[in-house]
């Protein structure tokens, strides 16, 4: 319980996006803080939503790394402990912070690495400004779902591709690394399929419509806001008002329930595991050329094999079958919602 | 009776599920939270003019140590061609070298990532510059010196590949070149960089 309070309390303070850090200016020029303040300040220009604040118990900190190790490139390490827990920003002491800030002071905030502009962990030496480049990737950060590698609204092979360039890669900046495990591997596959599974093809066949329409009832509710634990959320309009517990006589209830709850759970969280087994799906168009892309997405990055396996409590057992989508349209927009709600 | 049981059961499943949804929109929120690490853009002539050990090899052992009280991920490479070796840095008798990168899971359950530190696998081949120091990472550029043998060549971190031009320079971009050519233009770029 006390677990599910802590939970809580950091949800809301994420859901408002609220960012905490602390600074720790030992072993450097005491001007640590007010160089991350202008850093954050200057996000702050580009979306004045954020909120910002120091706290000594912050998990996140701004510190000085060890000068002499850092050697003539490396300008600032970004650092995961796991005891005690909590992400460390090692900066360079004697090097050009302001550009390094830049950057990571835009990945706390969530804003992903770019080829160009500030967000390019290869820094050159010209100083940098944040502009368009990077308020699209602040606008992206706040609007997309994790598993919305190109940002286009939707999850699908455009993104499955994205996440193959990137396959076999580590580091904590990685798009594609859908489940923050540190590497971009079968787990994240695992995870886009999930989410790509509720990404509707867009056609329908011609009969499918009414198939789809004979039953309306779990979909309707599905697609018109039903919440993630089953139930209809207040004000939406449902067609034809069923009402979950009843409908469960027939056993597609309890299906349909499923079915959308699996949709809720679409970042890797392994109770999915749980939903699926009722009936695996007919999803002859996705799920097929989803796994032959991850294929791909492998033989192309066979070079490198992670073995860091951290993500693989976040995957779903291999060869799960999908989770039931009769209605996949539905399931899109439903899906796509709840992304935007999470994510703002 | 079943029938209530059922309905007990999906009560239960709800609420089970409203936890999780919860610890999963929290996990989501977590995800979508990046970090990296910055470090000086080099040109492949940079990097060439800064490298002190250069050498394809085989990566032999990964071995996390503690250092200080922090992990250290000691890479241990068989080297089989030696393109740039200081004196006393070559093991003569096994050909091998150490590398030492800050970072890595301890047995005793310390865990510390960096963020895009190179990660190695034993039995991959490499193409490495470093430097000859002790360094957060020894590779020149933080990762700009390291290169992976693939089916396709040797491909840097940042996907590109090395290869050679007319002339028989390094050149670095969408076409690879075989390793012999690619070690021997390295060897002639190191030696018109001393």
């Amino acid at each position: 319980m006390k677990t599910l309070r802590f939970t809580t309390l950091l949800l809301v303070t994420s859901l408002a996006l609220a960012i905490t850090y602390r600074v720790d200016p030992e072993g450097g020029p005491d001007t640590l803080a007010a160089e991350v303040s202008a850093a954050f300040d200057a996000w702050l220009e580009l979306d004045d939503s954020l909120e910002l604040e120091t706290d000594d118990e912050a998990r996140t900190v701004f510190a000085y790394g060890e000068n002499s190790l850092f050697g003539p490139d490396i300008l600032s390490l970004t650092v995961q402990r796991q005891e005690p827990s909590g992400v460390a920003v090692l900066l360079h002491p004697s090097a050009s912070r302001a550009n390094t800030l830049l950057h990571e002071t835009g990945l706390i905030l969530g804003v992903a690495v770019a080829d160009e502009g500030a967000m390019n962990p290869a820094l050159g030496d010209a100083a940098l400004s944040l502009g368009e480049i990077e308020a699209e990737g602040l606008r992206q950060q706040l609007g997309a779902v994790a598993e919305d590698l190109n940002f286009d609204g939707e999850v699908n092979f455009y993104d499955l591709v994205e996440l193959g360039k990137s396959f076999g890669q580590s580091g904590f900046s990685l798009p594609a690394d859908i489940d923050e495990s540190g590497v971009v591997d079968e787990a994240d596959i695992e995870l886009l399929r999930e989410a790509y599974t509720f990404s509707a093809p867009s056609e329908t066949a011609p009969g499918e419509d009414d198939l789809l329409t004979d039953e309306p009832t779990l979909d309707d509710s599905s697609e018109t806001g039903e919440s993630e634990e089953g139930e209809p959320t207040e004000g939406e309009p449902i067609e034809g008002e069923p009402i979950e517990g009843e409908e469960s006589e027939d056993g597609e209830s309890e299906d349909g329930e499923d079915s959308s709850d699996a949709e809720g759970e679409p970042e890797g969280t392994s109770e999915t595991e749980e939903e699926p087994a009722t009936e695996p799906t007919e999803d002859e168009t996705e799920t097929p050329a989803d796994e032959g892309e991850a294929d791909e997405g492998e033989s192309d990055s066979e070079d490198k094999e992670n073995t860091d396996g951290e993500g693989a409590n976040d995957n779903t057992e291999e060869g799960d079958p999908p989770p039931p989508d009769d209605t996949p349209e539905d399931d899109t927009e439903d899906n796509t919602e709840e992304g935007d709600a999470d994510s703002t | 009776m079943k029938r209530e049981i059922v309905h007990q059961e999906k009560g239960k499943r709800i609420k089970d599920k409203g936890l999780v949804f919860l610890l999963s929109t929290f996990y989501f929120l977590l995800s979508t939270i990046s970090f990296a690490t910055t470090y000086k853009l080099l040109t492949l002539e940079d990097i060439i003019d800064k490298t002190e050990i250069a050498f394809y090899g085989e990566v032999t052992a990964v071995e996390v140590e503690a250092r200080e009280g922090e992990p250290w991920t000691v890479v241990s490479f068989n080297v089989t061609d030696s393109l740039a070796m200081p004196d006393g840095v070559l093991d003569e008798e096994s050909e091998g070298l150490e590398l030492a990168f800050y970072g890595g899971d301890l047995s005793s359950g310390q865990s510390l990532k960096v963020s895009l530190m190179p990660q190695f696998s034993v039995g991959e081949s490499v193409l490495v510059m470093a430097y000859n120091r002790g360094l957060y990472s020894p590779i020149v550029g933080f990762r700009q010196g390291l290169w992976r043998d693939t089916t396709l060549g040797l491909r840097s971190e940042t996907g590109e590949f090395l290869g050679v031009n007319e002339t028989g320079g390094l050149i670095q971009g969408e076409d690879a070149a075989n390793n012999e050519a690619v070690f021997e233009a390295i060897k002639t770029a190191l030696e018109g960089a001393e």
